[in-house]
């Protein structure tokens, strides 16, 4: 196989990847909407790119069972076949086993797959064996308006001289039409833009062209892909108008619907011609883009250590100069940094199906809703943020909302609501993960955790500390370990996975209402708020999202036990002290803990107070990985150069700790009743 | 010394380039008073003994961690690694960036002495010492007028090695 096919075939997965992405959503959504036409018509063209894409590459069983596929998807569209749930489910899986034939491509272009079972039952569904489970709308008399779309633009089919009225007509098209309203009498009478009368004529002969492109698309039946499509197109039309081209997209998508987000082209006929301007973008590989920000983090260590030489230039024109390039290497780091960043949807839509799968199996009707898709974060946050979300929203159908007998006693509508909420808060992302079921039954879980000996049964605890405990490892109310939840590992595994993107997680609820999960995290790994601290002559790096506060202990507040280590009486909480020097093994001579800085992290297995000889100043840090040949350790997050040019390392002081924690006593039992043989030593022996 | 580093860097280039095919090509290095060489294509470049930050918990020949103009990499001493007494610390005295990717290093040793063409007939097999299995990082032996050059299977010699002790102490 040459280099080129080779090129062709994964240029096939990663777009296939994107395709099977917007079919689920267009099935899911198949399932509410199954009289939609513009969607139908949008799942059509993906099973037809699919297609077409999967044959000219040479993926031919793809092309095969998409065909299949697509013969059933045109049934639907024309109506002979009724939606129902049971196509939806149907569609779905295929849509599993294609993801799957190109998941397992990926890694082996010559692999094979067994399809006769779908096929079979594909073919069985066309046969009409499955279509009678009923209760769908139908989908025939809303199909029209699509096939009138080419008419109503039919000055773009006359090649006429562009002249204002036609143009401004044309907008109120692009523009106005949306799907359902494909009423052109009005769209024409109505004349003229609302919002954007200043728009250049420029910009309206592009949009004219792009009309006249999708025109032309619209006539080659499906295009493979609209963008493309488009855009040779729109050159030759309007050589001019090319420099307006941005004014033009800004203007249509004041009022237009956001483009859509199938590269398969938009829901109806006319929709693709707002979709087919998108703002342009081009694919980078994640390798180059880590290439630049690592200069540019270079960049931004160079600058801070010319900045620390500022004052002993005397040039005028250099100390000018020198403040310019600080602006701009401040700008190019925000840029760079923004470029990792990328919206939360794809990651918050694959719940979609985490609920219809979870509902269906245990028999309850829920409705999720999204805000905040378009939300961004950085791409290896929102990588990691997967499996967490997974767990909360499938506990949220679980124990969070009742069944539809239960919320009919309760007076609420059968059909259960889960929402999911992102938005930035400061540099912080947040995710909240409402719903609206039951709530949580503090005194059950406290119960529960008694049972479980996680707590003792005369513990007397907050509210807020009785809800933490759902996080606890191992713990779970459910009796009984079903298919969808009851280990007890999920809740443990969302706290664990959030602290490791130095995030947090808290829950609230109120009985009967409901409960909300909120989830708190940088926006971005590649940067994070560190805290410089120095032991010796050394200098760490500690994030300052781990630190919960800082002082310098009072020297009768550190007690020494031989069994227990130094322990620090913080406002009468006992928290046992770790030595950093002694973390690290470095050969420093200690010193007495009250000559040192206590930095105080509350960590999800433990608070613990880490002394340290100095804390030297806050800054934002850019993380640098660590080679393979020290990932091994635990303890450090990587590495950050600091002002002085040397790389200093990051501790991640939840893990640090890790291992040590052995050879002193579990701070869960109360260690004040020991008080009576405290030894009064400063100075730890060991 | 930076003149011989850069006539190095040079040669490191062309051989990215695939400038010499006929013959491989090794840059030789000593390590004390004995003579080794890699080949040339696992070499990134070759750099003046940088600063480095320590690494807590590593082994002796862990030097540390250094900034090369951004990237930060792992520096160990190879004539610590292979118990080869080190001459002073001179101008002599150089890091070699390897390349064993993913995987970057720099390794310290005593001097980067030139780029050696060895075609493949002129490398002997090292001498079998019975018992003795530590030599597996030796790859082949050269003979250069009086010299004897050794040939290192870097990776075997450094890394490999490491990633084990880096775990055991993990």
């Amino acid at each position: 196989m040459d280099e080129f096919e080779i090129e062709l075939k994964q240029g096939f997965i990663e777009e296939a990847t994107q395709l099977l992405q917007d079919a689920e959503q267009a099935f899911l959504g198949l399932e509410s909407r199954g009289d939609d036409p513009d969607l139908l018509d949008q799942i059509f063209r993906l099973a037809h790119n699919l297609k077409g894409a999967s044959r000219a590459v040479g993926f031919g069983e793809i092309a095969e069972f998409t065909h299949v596929l697509e013969n059933l998807i045109l049934k639907l569209k024309e109506g002979e076949i009724q939606v129902t749930a049971g196509v939806v489910t149907l569609l779905l899986e295929c849509n599993d086993h294609v993801t799957h034939m190109v998941d397992v491509l990926r890694d082996d272009f010559a692999a094979t797959f067994d399809s006769v079972a779908l096929v079979e039952r594909l073919n069985g569904a066309l046969n009409g064996e499955l279509s009678d489970e009923g209760g769908a709308a139908e989908p025939e008399a809303s199909a029209e308006p699509v096939d009138e779309a080419p008419q109503e633009s039919a000055f773009a089919e006359g090649d006429e001289a562009p002249s204002m009225d036609a143009s401004v007509d044309g907008d109120d098209h692009v523009i106005e039409s949306q799907p359902e309203a494909a009423d052109s009498e009005e769209a024409e009478s109505s004349g003229g833009f609302e919002d954007d009368d200043d728009i250049s004529l420029d910009a309206v002969h592009l949009l004219e062209a792009e009309k006249e492109a999708d025109q032309k698309q619209l006539e080659s039946d499906v295009a493979p892909a609209p963008v493309a499509e488009a855009a040779p197109a729109v050159e030759p039309a309007t050589p001019a108008a090319a420099p307006a081209a941005a004014s033009a997209s800004n203007g249509a998508g004041k009022s237009a619907p956001p483009p859509a987000a199938s590269s398969g082209g938009g829901g109806g006929a006319k929709k693709p011609s707002v979709a087919a301007k998108p703002e342009e973008s081009i694919r980078v590989s994640l390798n180059r883009l880590e290439n630049l920000n690592n200069f540019v983090g270079e960049l931004v260590i160079l600058q801070s250590m010319l900045n620390q030489h500022k004052e002993e230039v005397e040039n005028p024109m250099i100390v000018k100069s020198l403040g310019q390039l600080e602006k701009l290497s401040k700008e190019i780091h925000e840029i760079s940094m923004s470029l990792r960043m990328i919206p939360v949807k794809t990651t918050l839509q694959k719940m979609q199906r985490i609920v219809r799968d979870t509902s269906k199996l245990l028999g309850k009707d829920v409705e999720l809703i999204l805000r905040g898709e378009e939300t961004e974060v950085d791409k290896t946050v929102l990588e990691k943020l997967g499996d967490p979300l997974v767990h909360i929203v499938r506990n949220a159908v679980d124990h969070g909302l009742e069944d539809p007998e239960g919320r009919l006693a309760a007076n609420k509508s059968t059909k259960g609501r889960v929402t999911i909420a992102c938005m930035h808060e400061g540099n912080n992302l947040v995710i909240e993960i409402k719903d609206d079921g039951k709530g949580i039954d503090k005194d059950r879980i406290f119960q529960k955790a008694v049972e479980k000996k996680i707590v003792k049964p005369d513990s007397n605890m907050s509210e807020h500390d009785i809800l933490q405990l759902i996080f606890h490892p191992g713990f779970s109310t459910k009796d009984q370990v079903s298919e969808v939840s009851g280990r007890g590992v999920g809740m443990d595994v969302v706290k664990t996975n959030i602290q490791a993107l130095s995030g947090a997680v808290t829950v609230s609820t109120k009985m009967g209402q409901g409960s909300v999960f909120r989830i708190s995290l940088p926006l971005t790994m590649a940067v994070i708020d560190g805290m410089i601290i120095r032991i010796g002559k050394e200098k760490y790096v500690f994030p300052l999202s781990q630190v919960n506060e800082t002082l310098k202990p009072e020297p009768e507040n550190v007690k020494f036990v031989t069994s227990m280590g130094e322990n620090l009486n913080l406002r009468g909480e006992t928290l046992p002290i770790f030595r950093l020097s002694h973390l690290l093994n470095s050969p420093l001579e200690d010193r007495p803990a009250d000559e040192m800085t206590a930095v105080i992290v509350r960590a999800a297995k433990q608070n613990y107070a880490v002394l340290v000889d100095e804390i030297l100043h806050q800054q934002q840090v850019v993380i640098k990985k660590l080679g393979q040949e020290i990932k091994q350790q635990k303890g450090f997050m990587g590495s950050s150069i600091l002002g002085d040019g040397l790389p200093s390392l990051i501790i991640d002081l939840y893990t640090i700790i890790e291992g040590t924690t052995s050879t002193r006593k579990r701070p869960n039992i109360k260690p004040k009743a020991k008080e009576t043989s405290n030894l009064d030593v400063q100075k730890e022996a060991a | 010394m930076s003149d011989d580093i850069t006539a190095v860097n040079n040669s490191i280039q062309q051989e990215h380039e695939g400038a010499h095919l006929s013959e491989e090509r090794f840059l030789e290095f000593s390590l004390g008073e004995e003579n080794y060489a890699i080949p040339l294509l696992k070499v990134k470049e070759v750099i003046a003994v940088p600063k480095t930050t320590p690494i807590p918990n590593t082994p002796a020949h862990f030097n540390g961690i250094m900034n090369l103009r951004g990237q930060v990499i792992s520096v160990m001493d190879l004539r610590k690694k292979l118990n080869i007494k080190p001459q002073e610390q001179s101008e002599e005295t150089a890091v070699i960036i390897l390349d064993l990717s993913p995987v970057f290093l720099g390794c310290v040793v005593d001097s980067v002495n030139k780029v050696l063409s060895i075609a493949k007939s002129q490398i002997s097999e090292p001498p079998e010492i019975e018992g003795h299995l530590k030599i597996k990082y030796i790859d082949g032996v050269y003979r250069a007028e009086s010299k004897m050059i050794v040939l290192l299977d870097i990776a075997k010699a450094l890394d490999i090695a490491d990633l084990e002790i880096l775990k055991k102490s993990a």
